[in-house]
């Protein structure tokens, strides 16, 4: 006879396995630091990239202005500005993206934890039915 | 009223009973209007542009979550924008992989308001995204928000002055081209006054939603239309541009309207029966409200037939005669053995 208790179990496990689990197991299989550290290195590249597109952005856009009278002096300053811009992006995304990686990185143990322990209930269930 | 709140309660029942088909039919509309929408106002490539792909795209990215559809839809528009020009195509792509870099590699559920609120300039109901965003979402929202006006309005001005772009040959042409919609597309006036408006109306709207004072998502809904109306006005005076007044009060009545729907299903509570609790503890005072929420479980149905039909059958005169005398023979023993049991205890 159908233990539904058990197939309630079966169906959670399925769904999750299914789901999120797909995403959440991948995530389970680094050590936090080396997945912190890992997804962080590629936040900052996509950074670069994002921040040389958004500079271009600006100088096509003012690109008039900018030429307007540019001496040595202010080509210098310029390039000192984008360079600061570019350290505060990096540093702001940086921690933002640390911060953000342990918590899902956090999350999704937490959440494989729970997988294996409604597995092991689930395997004590067959046990216990086969009794 | 309490009609209303059953109703309500049936539709909560009806919607956790099938919410797998009605999220998939709502995702089909939701494909339909932006595949059409990007086919018909950008229809550039011949081949893309059909109905067989639209309702093709539409059906394949139903069952798939919507942060698929956000991602087909610029690729979309991407392959209609690389056949007007290479030089619209490369800074839209541009633009799009900078959204994609800053804010939706992290929140990529978010991706959805991306394709709602262009859908929801052209509907010409922009307004209602500032105010239930605020209702429904987080601070955060104004990202996406502001990236999808930023995406209409690029589209929009694609669409009104695509022969301009056309054909812009050689490397020079092309260069021309890149800075000369970079230029339009960001110092687009009306598009800066709907991303502050926006923005600073989402972030009204979220503060006093998030209040304890009471009825605070009215009035956060009322503030939110008088936001928009006096910064889009207080904008379209700034920058000296031209927004219809009509279209923006028409669209504002609209967006009180859906929020204040969206209140009724998501926040109703009765503040006549707050509760205000104070106590403290050695290291703090608390003040505590408690509204309590209004639920009217929907009444349950049971039907009673009255008229149904029963089968009879037709029994011989002797047998109801004979069943008759035993009721009656045993009614009268009943009758003796309880005069028995009176006379004994009054013997007694």
């Amino acid at each position: 006879m159908l233990n539904e208790e058990r197939v309630k179990m079966m169906i959670k496990l399925a769904s999750y396995e299914e789901g999120q689990g797909k995403e959440d197991f991948k995530v389970n299989s680094y050590y936090r630091k080396d997945y912190v550290s890992f997804r962080t290195i590629v936040t900052l590249i996509w950074t670069t990239i994002g921040y040389g597109l958004a500079v271009g952005l600006f100088f096509l856009v003012n690109l008039e202005k900018i030429f307007e009278g540019l001496t040595l002096a202010k080509f210098f300053l310029l390039g000192v500005l984008v360079v600061i811009g570019y350290i505060a992006v990096l540093i702001i995304y940086g921690m933002m993206a640390g911060s953000y990686y342990k918590k899902k990185h956090n999350e999704a143990k937490l959440r494989v934890k729970r997988y294996y322990r409604n597995l092991s209930r689930l395997s004590k269930m067959y046990k216990k039915e086969n009794m | 009223m309490n009609s209303l709140y059953v109703w309500k309660e049936e539709m909560q029942k009806l919607y956790a009973r099938y919410a797998k088909y009605i999220d998939k039919v709502l995702q089909l509309i939701l494909g339909i209007l932006v595949f059409g929408m990007i086919n018909s106002k950008l229809g550039y490539m011949e081949l893309a542009a059909s109905k067989y792909v639209t309702a093709g795209l539409t059906v394949f990215f139903t069952f798939l979550p919507s942060v698929y559809m956000a991602v087909a839809a610029a690729v979309l528009i991407l392959l209609h924008l690389f056949s007007l020009s290479m030089a619209v195509f490369a800074v839209t792509a541009a633009v799009f992989l900078m959204m994609f870099i800053f804010y939706f590699r992290f929140a990529p559920g978010t991706a959805t308001i991306l394709l709602l609120t262009p859908l929801a300039f052209v509907l010409k109901v922009p307004y209602i995204i500032p105010v239930v965003y605020g209702l429904i979402g987080t601070p955060v929202y104004v990202v996406p928000v502001a990236c999808g006006t930023i995406v209409y309005f690029m589209l929009h001005f694609v669409s009104s002055s695509a022969t301009a772009f056309k054909g812009s040959a050689g490397a020079e042409g092309l260069m021309n081209a890149v800075t000369e919609f970079t230029k339009q597309i960001f110092t687009n006036k009306e598009m800066l006054i709907f991303v502050l408006a926006f923005s600073v109306c989402l972030l009204i709207v979220y503060a006093i939603r998030r209040s304890s004072f009471d009825y605070a998502w009215k009035v956060a809904i009322a503030v939110g239309i008088i936001a928009n109306v006096v910064l889009v006005v207080s904008g379209e005076l700034v920058f000296d541009v031209h927004i219809p007044y009509g279209g923006m009060i028409g669209g504002n009545i609209v967006a009180g309207l859906i929020a204040v729907v969206l209140e009724f299903f998501v926040f109703t509570v009765d503040y006549s029966r707050t509760e205000r609790i104070q106590f403290e503890d050695d290291e703090y005072y608390y003040y505590i409200k408690a509204v309590p929420k209004i639920s009217v479980p929907a009444p349950r149905k049971t039907v009673k037939k009255i008229n149904e039909r029963q089968e009879t059958t037709t029994l011989p005169a002797d047998e109801i005669r004979g069943a008759g005398e035993v009721f009656d023979r045993d009614e009268e023993e009943d009758q003796q053995d309880l005069q028995r049991m009176i006379e004994k205890e009054l013997e007694k």
